[in-house]
């Protein structure tokens, strides 16, 4: 070997690739990826979101139900007498209300996921779950109350009112049990459907359950009805309250 | 070739003097091709770039923009002539009575081209991931209500009324019903606008809501559509793919990779259809034609079993969404002659002018270490020297020269040019196989040692030639042993036939595909009718197809004693081959069998026949004019990235040896899997460990979940 020095190589920098740039600006947790996602980074555009998901929510609602009411007005069309006939509309009617029924859980959750997160700063993910939905099928002609006892948080007694039988699913935050609630008139899809106006919801506290009141008028047509729930003081929706009423 | 590039560019002001040491006669490796009889292009193998591989077509451009090559004299002059997008892929599926069903597609052409600049701050994250990932599942949704609108025929259109036949009746209920859920995946299209609107943000948001909503989209549409999988593939594929991107979305949360530190390599220790069952994927969707072709993409099967399909989720994830999100221009690109000709003689010929020198006919066979007793105090350990083995010398000490020049496109010989060589007539008639790890003859052995003849050494070898070439550190240093322990590779196979008859007529219509997911033992197809403008045939045949997949290793694979192995495989390779035309081809060219289990060998062109193609010739005998290949050779076999794999690769910027970097697709260079792109991103590490340059925030995807 020669007497020249042996070359030698650089110092580096590092030597790993950066797979998380949360990490690498010390950012635990959510926001890092996110610094720069309107949705996540500021109350305006969160709320941008929100407004975005309820319309869209809503569309998805009417749109089961008004493709439904074709459906069935093309069927009635067509003048079938055949019991077949009509156990497949049967059929199709339930389904139906099935799909729009999911869905609107389905919507549900994210619009509580979206609520939740404009509500608080964004921190470590956590796990909390939310009440189970609370249903109740009153029989005519009769006041049927229901109570139910989801978790200690959400405690609701329904009390319904009416002449046919009516499904009634009520999706509550925790907690938004106790808070002061406004629930809207629930809406058809169809704008020339009357509204359920018929409705009240009275916060609970700590030793009693909040109380629904719902009175169907008995010539209200069959078909499904939707309402938000709202939280008085902050104006953010905290639930829904969906009420399907059988034709008999 | 990627670092000497870097290494060598203009910038450096020629700090760097870069010799090339090259087994046999030509670069290239696993992508070296060669020009054999009528001048045919012989590959390893099928080799496709990805519209992804963003550092790979950048040096490819430099490249061919510092060639400057004359338009008028040489067919592939621009990168752009070298490269162009594949029009259709496809995916293979079995049915339940055995037959074969090709679904084939085309990925949209995107906006820009791969090595275009790209934005500054460039990041990817794992949440625009999912993002990209949700949006697909919309878009899925929607080719679905697209087919079903336009599918039904009116129900005014059923004259049904009393007395209709019940089965009219019961028809137009159906078709209603169908309309019931045309409605619901509509409300589904929303569903998925949501969840990306969800998952944009996905760490603000409860986790288990998102779970939720998941699978309440998952079970609504699985409500839709199982119903009619049974009877309608086209839909069951597109459900499978549905299904694996729910699992791949609900995956990504339950794991918490968003906000892992480790990204994609947070979940390297499971398979990836272990991970797509454990998050709620079917077992048909993780065995469909689609996982399969993935698969077979990557040659993922252990020990080159096909019963073992196995890949690093991680790994895989950062594939795919790599793959299908980062793409530019196309979702794969074609090379328009053989890989060597148009990557590895045009890096050959700038390198040239640049001054990087090459030995060719050197095989290296050990890198040895300095004595540590030898080490003054807090001094690295580092390479001593290398031994090589010349195995032939040039004439009157020249500079051999590699190419040749067909229609004015310098290209790779298939043999040797024995003309320049010492007794090349010798060799020749004693049929030295240059390439071949159990071929040990040599003229001569030569040792480099450091300082006199070296300072810095780029180990490019392939992983399966470090336990041989690098006996010395596997034995003294763990990681090194734990490296060539848990990084394993895989022989692949390959045969290329040329035939009388065009696709059409052979009962493919339509255009050239790629495809994957077919029957072992070859499950890829490529059309290759391109390559035919390149080849000089005296009888222009009328279409070229190459098939390639894993082969399994055999008894003495690793020992360098057993000098019949590649031999033996080779026959394996033409027995399977044949095997393959007679039984499994008439999946996918019916017309080219004469009846089940009967290929019709006529269809085979021999190049060297002075006539027409003649159908006297109707036996398997035909096969071999063509070309197959049995790649055995440690560092032409093809690195895996087995689940719990990836920690043990070793990476071009690691320095526990002072003067030795590593650099090849089996590297720790941030995408983990075999490929040119690895490679390429390797190589370019490699330099930044010599020269800092480039810098790492400029090798494109180094830094990525």
């Amino acid at each position: 070997m020669s007497d020249r020095e042996r070359v030698k190589r650089p110092k580096l920098e590092r030597r790993d690739p950066i797979r998380s740039w949360s990490t690498l600006f010390g950012l635990s947790g959510p926001s890092g990826d996110d610094a720069g996602n309107g949705a996540a980074s500021g109350s305006g555009a969160l709320q941008d979101v929100l407004a975005r998901s309820v319309d869209l929510g809503y569309r998805v609602i009417d749109e089961y139900i008004r493709r439904g009411q074709q459906a069935a007005q093309r069927l009635n069309n067509q003048s079938y007498s055949s019991t077949a006939a009509a156990g497949e509309v049967q059929d199709l009617s339930v389904r139906m209300a099935q799909y729009a029924s999911d869905f609107t859980a389905v919507w549900f959750d994210m619009l509580q996921a979206v609520a939740g997160a404009a509500a608080r700063p964004p921190t470590n993910p956590s796990y909390s779950m939310r009440p189970s939905p609370t249903a109740a099928t009153a029989a005519a002609p009769a006041t049927t109350p229901a109570s139910s006892e989801a978790d200690d948080h959400a405690r609701v007694r329904i009390e319904v009112v009416a002449a046919r039988p009516t499904e009634v699913s009520l999706d509550l935050r925790p907690q938004a049990a106790t808070r002061p609630l406004i629930v809207h008139a629930l809406r058809a899809v169809d704008p020339d459907i009357p509204r359920l106006t018929d409705v009240t919801l009275r916060a609970g506290s700590a030793e009693e359950p909040a109380v629904l009141r719902l009175c169907v008028p008995g010539d209200q047509p069959p078909g499904v009805y939707n309402a938000l729930i709202i939280d008085e003081e902050t104006s953010r929706p905290v639930g829904t309250l969906s009420v399907r009423i059988i034709a008999t | 070739m990627a670092a000497a590039f870097e290494l060598s560019r203009p910038e450096h002001r020629g700090r760097y003097e870069i010799t090339v040491y090259q087994m046999g006669w030509r670069l290239g490796g696993k992508g070296a091709s060669g020009r054999g009889p009528a001048d045919r292009i012989e590959e390893h193998g099928l080799h496709l770039w990805m519209g992804f591989y963003e550092n790979a077509f950048r040096l490819m451009r430099e490249c061919y923009t510092e060639l400057q090559r004359d338009p008028e004299r040489c067919p592939i002059a621009d990168w752009r002539d070298a490269f162009t997008p594949i029009p259709q892929i496809g995916v293979a599926d079995v049915t339940a009575d055995g037959r074969w069903i090709p679904w084939t597609g085309i990925f949209p052409p995107t906006a820009g081209l791969p090595g275009d600049p790209l934005p500054n701050g460039q990041r990817w994250t794992v949440a625009d991931y999912m993002t990209r990932t949700a949006s697909l599942l919309r878009t899925l949704f929607e080719t679905l209500l697209s087919s079903e609108t336009s599918d039904p025929p009116p129900v005014a259109e059923t004259k049904a009324a009393d007395g209709a036949s019940s089965n009219t009746i019961v028809d137009a209920a159906a078709r209603l019903l169908r309309y019931g859920e045309l409605a619901t995946l509509a409300g589904l299209i929303e569903g998925a606008r949501l969840l990306e609107l969800m998952v944009g943000s996905v760490t603000s948001f409860e986790e288990n809501a998102i779970l939720r909503f998941l699978d309440a989209i998952a079970s609504n549409a699985r409500m839709a559509l199982e119903s009619r999988l049974e009877g309608d593939p086209t839909l069951r594929r597109v459900w499978q793919v549905m299904d694996l991107t729910f699992a791949t979305l609900r995956g990504e949360v339950r794991f918490r990779i968003a906000s892992d530190p480790r990204g994609f390599d947070a979940i390297d220790e499971y398979d990836c259809r272990e991970w797509l069952l454990l998050n709620g994927a079917s077992e048909s969707s993780v065995n469909s034609g689609f996982m399969r072709g993935l698969y077979d993409l990557g040659f993922s099967y252990e020990d080159g079993d096909v019963s073992r399909p196995r890949i690093a989720a991680g790994q895989a994830l950062r594939s795919m969404v790599r793959s299908f999100f980062t793409y530019r221009g196309a979702f794969f690109w074609r090379m328009h002659a053989g890989m060597g000709d148009v990557v590895f003689a045009p890096f050959y010929e700038v390198l040239r002018r640049r001054g990087v020198r090459f030995a060719f006919f050197h095989r290296l066979e050990s890198v040895r270490l300095a004595d540590r007793a030898h080490l003054k105090d807090g001094e690295s350990p580092y390479v001593e020297t290398l031994e090589f083995d010349v195995q032939a010398e040039i004439k009157d000490g020249a500079e051999y020269q590699p190419l040749v020049d067909i229609d004015g496109l310098p290209c790779w010989p298939a043999q040797p040019d024995y003309t320049q060589l010492v007794d090349g007539q010798r060799l020749e008639r004693e049929r030295w196989a240059f390439e071949s790890f159990w071929d040990r003859r040599k003229v001569r052995p030569k040792t480099l040692r450091v300082v006199d003849d070296f300072d810095f050494v780029i180990l490019g070898v392939g992983v399966g030639a470090i336990p041989h070439v690098c006996k010395d550190i596997v034995a003294r240093d763990p990681r090194w042993r734990a490296m060539v322990d848990h990084v394993k590779t895989v022989a692949t196979q390959a045969f290329q036939i040329w035939l009388s008859e065009d696709m059409e007529a052979l009962g493919w219509p339509g255009p050239a595909t790629t495809l994957s997911g077919f029957v072992e033992p070859f499950d890829t197809w490529a059309d290759m009718r391109h390559l035919l403008d390149r080849e000089r045939w005296p009888h222009r045949p009328r279409a070229l197809a190459y098939f390639c997949s894993v082969l399994p290793d055999g008894a003495g694979w690793d020992d360098r004693s057993c000098r019949e192995y590649p031999a033996d495989q080779r026959e394996h390779v033409r027995r399977a081959a044949v095997q393959f035309l007679n039984r499994d081809i008439a999946h996918l060219w019916p017309k080219a069998v004469r009846k089940p289990g009967e290929f019709r060998w006529e269809l085979l062109i021999d190049p060297t026949a002075a006539n027409a193609p003649s159908a006297d010739v109707k036996s398997e005998a035909r096969l071999d004019s063509q070309f197959w290949t049995a790649n055995v050779n440690p560092s032409d076999r093809y690195a895996l990235s087995l689940p719990g794999s990836t920690t043990y690769r070793i990476s071009p910027l690691d320095d526990t040896y002072d003067n030795l970097v590593v650099a090849g697709d089996w590297t720790a260079c941030g995408f983990n899997a075999g490929c040119v792109e690895a490679a390429v991103m390797s190589g370019r590490l490699a330099a930044h460990a010599i020269a800092q340059s480039p810098a790492l925030e400029d090798i494109v995807g180094f830094d990525h979940p």
